[in-house]
């Protein structure tokens, strides 16, 4: 897959301060890249450079095979943006702010904006000035400004924020759509990796402006922390007979009884055969899989973070 | 061209659609409503005591209630209202971007931010053109209303002149504020130098070196001061350094600066 977005050692220094730490990564044609990590962890920063907003202190930023250079002309032509919480002109109307954008773009088309209009559902509210909108179609505003010109890669800061939860299922559909019908490259932030991980090929952690980890979406089932818990009657008598049957068990933070091998996750159902017989039957015996929240969380702090 | 077009479109789409643009243009209708004040004032000196106040005014600005005087108090007007709504207009223009958060989308269009600039920079002129055509306008209508003695198509001519370059040195003063509505990411900073300028400006033409400051060489050139406090060459010079300073610092900021708003 040709890399649409790369970036190399990308570094910004404010003063002492390290925001963004050597940050190198690539997003191919089609892709979806989530970039994940907690408020102040370097996400927008790294936006900010890949828009040639922020001049970065070290390193590169290659897109579409373009170096984004201070001060330099970029190929904004085929980008789309959502940088932060998107804002428009408050005394034009929704149809006059996507006006001023598609002259703006140069799009000769001059029903490129009713379609987008209709595409982010924005009919009842076109003549509404900006102003005046609710922060839910603010954002949907703000991603008609940056979907209006057709682009081939859209990086995207937050673009969930402010939605309510059609809307959210909304705007994934048609990321989802625009990637894999339209084969455009997206890269989105976000510090909620269960939504990420709905759309994302990719991910990228990042954390202390420092890229910790980038995982396939398809590898995070093998990441997040699995374990059987087991309840009986006497825990006691039960963890001697998993003893004897060659399993290794806990007792945890809530009395219960932990298991995390493999033998014990892929068949629960001897474990509860074996205590049966020995007349200990569990009351409950349940696959406890950590969601992807508490595996980033985790992640987080077992790399130094703290999010409390 | 095209994207030159586009971006000024733009920028006259988003000062038509303000409630800032018609509070500058019932601001500066007052300028000859003050004219006429004074010439009624003048005129009648025994309305009342609470006249006396502005009739002294007017004696000590050496105003007197024909054409000459009434020109020449436009111009007066431009040179130093001029400094503080001209301020305000290219604060407005430029510092708005940062105070709406909107600037941000400017700098990923396919369209130079130097380019980004000059219109912003060419919108504010208009904006200006048209507040000084405004106050000449409605100046000459309320002269010709009040039916001031003394008109002369010289003098007339004279004034235009006056009146003309006073403004343009006024607009030129708008770049640095420009600069400063960029670097401060908003109106506050930007407003707060032009009150600066005109405080400064006060206390150095007092001082007698007004006419190497560059907030006091519109006024001085209106002669607002009387006819004594002349300006040079000098002048002028400093005037346009300041000027260009101002524009060349606003688009190395624009082009050049971490845009973290």
């Amino acid at each position: 897959m040709s890399a649409i977005i790369e970036t190399e050692n990308l570094t910004k220094n404010f003063g002492k301060f390290t925001a963004v730490d050597k940050v190198s990564l690539t997003v191919g044609k089609g892709e979806i890249y989530g970039f994940l990590g907690l408020n102040g962890a370097g996400k927008t920063t790294t936006i900010r450079m890949l828009l040639g907003m922020i001049v970065p202190t070290r390193g590169t930023v290659h897109i579409l095979g373009n170096s984004i250079k201070r001060g330099g002309y970029g190929p904004w032509e085929n980008i789309g943006c959502l940088v932060e919480v998107p804002y428009s002109y408050p005394d034009l109307t929704v149809r006059e702010n996507l006006e001023i954008y598609r002259r703006l773009r140069g799009i000769p088309d001059t029903d490129s904006v009713n379609r987008i209009i209709d595409r982010l559902k924005l009919n009842p509210y076109s003549d509404r000035k900006a102003g005046h909108l609710s922060l839910g179609n603010s954002q949907r505003l703000g991603l008609a400004k940056a979907l209006i010109h057709n682009p081939e890669i859209l990086i995207l800061d937050e673009p969930s924020n402010g939605l309510d939860p059609a809307g959210i299922v909304e705007i994934r559909e048609l990321l989802l759509d625009l990637s894999k019908n339209n084969s455009v490259a997206i890269f989105i932030s976000s510090h909620i990796l269960a939504e990420i991980s709905k759309i994302a090929d990719r991910i990228g952690i990042i954390h202390n402006g420092k890229l910790l980890q980038e995982i396939n979406s398809s590898d995070l089932d093998s990441l997040v922390k699995k374990r059987l818990i087991i309840r009986t009657r006497d825990n006691d008598l039960a963890m001697k007979v998993l003893t004897e049957k060659g399993y290794s068990s806990v007792i945890n933070e809530n009395g219960d009884i932990e298991l995390t091998d493999e033998k014990s996750l892929r068949f629960p159902e001897n474990i509860s055969t074996a205590l049966v017989e020995k007349s200990v039957p569990p009351i409950s015996l349940y696959l406890d899989e950590e969601d992807l929240e508490t595996y980033f969380l985790r992640f987080i702090q077992q790399n130094g973070g703290c999010y409390a | 061209m095209h994207k030159f077009m586009a971006s000024l479109y733009s920028e006259f789409v988003k000062i038509r659609k303000s409630k800032v643009f018609i509070a500058t243009i019932i601001t500066f209708a007052i300028v000859p409503v003050m004219g006429a004040l004074f010439v009624i004032v003048l005129r009648n000196p025994d309305l009342s005591d609470a006249n006396r106040a502005l009739q002294a005014k007017a004696a000590l600005t050496g105003f007197s209630p024909d054409w000459p005087s009434f020109l020449n108090l436009l111009s007066q007007a431009v040179g130093v209202g001029g400094i503080m709504v001209f301020g305000f207009v290219a604060s407005w223009v430029f510092g708005r971007e940062y105070s709406d958060r909107t600037a941000k989308d400017l700098f990923v269009l396919p369209i130079s931010r130097t380019m980004i600039v000059f219109s912003k920079m060419i919108a504010v002129i208009s904006w200006c053109v048209l507040l000084s055509l405004e106050v000449m306008v409605l100046g000459i209508i309320t002269g010709i209303i009040l039916q001031l003695p003394g008109w002369s198509f010289q003098y007339f001519y004279d004034s235009i002149g006056y009146f003309s370059i006073t403004s343009l040195l006024v607009v030129l003063l708008c770049t640095p504020v420009a600069f400063i509505a960029s670097i401060g990411r908003g109106y506050l900073a930007p407003l707060g130098f032009v009150a600066l300028t005109l405080v400064f400006a006060q206390i150095i033409g007092a001082l007698g070196y007004g006419s190497n400051f560059p907030w006091a060489i519109p006024a001085i050139y209106s002669k607002v001061a009387g006819a004594g406090n002349i300006i040079s060459f000098q002048s002028y010079l400093i005037l346009i350094t300041v000027s260009f300073l101002g524009l060349m610092g606003t688009i190395y900021w624009w082009k050049y600066a971490d845009q973290t708003m």
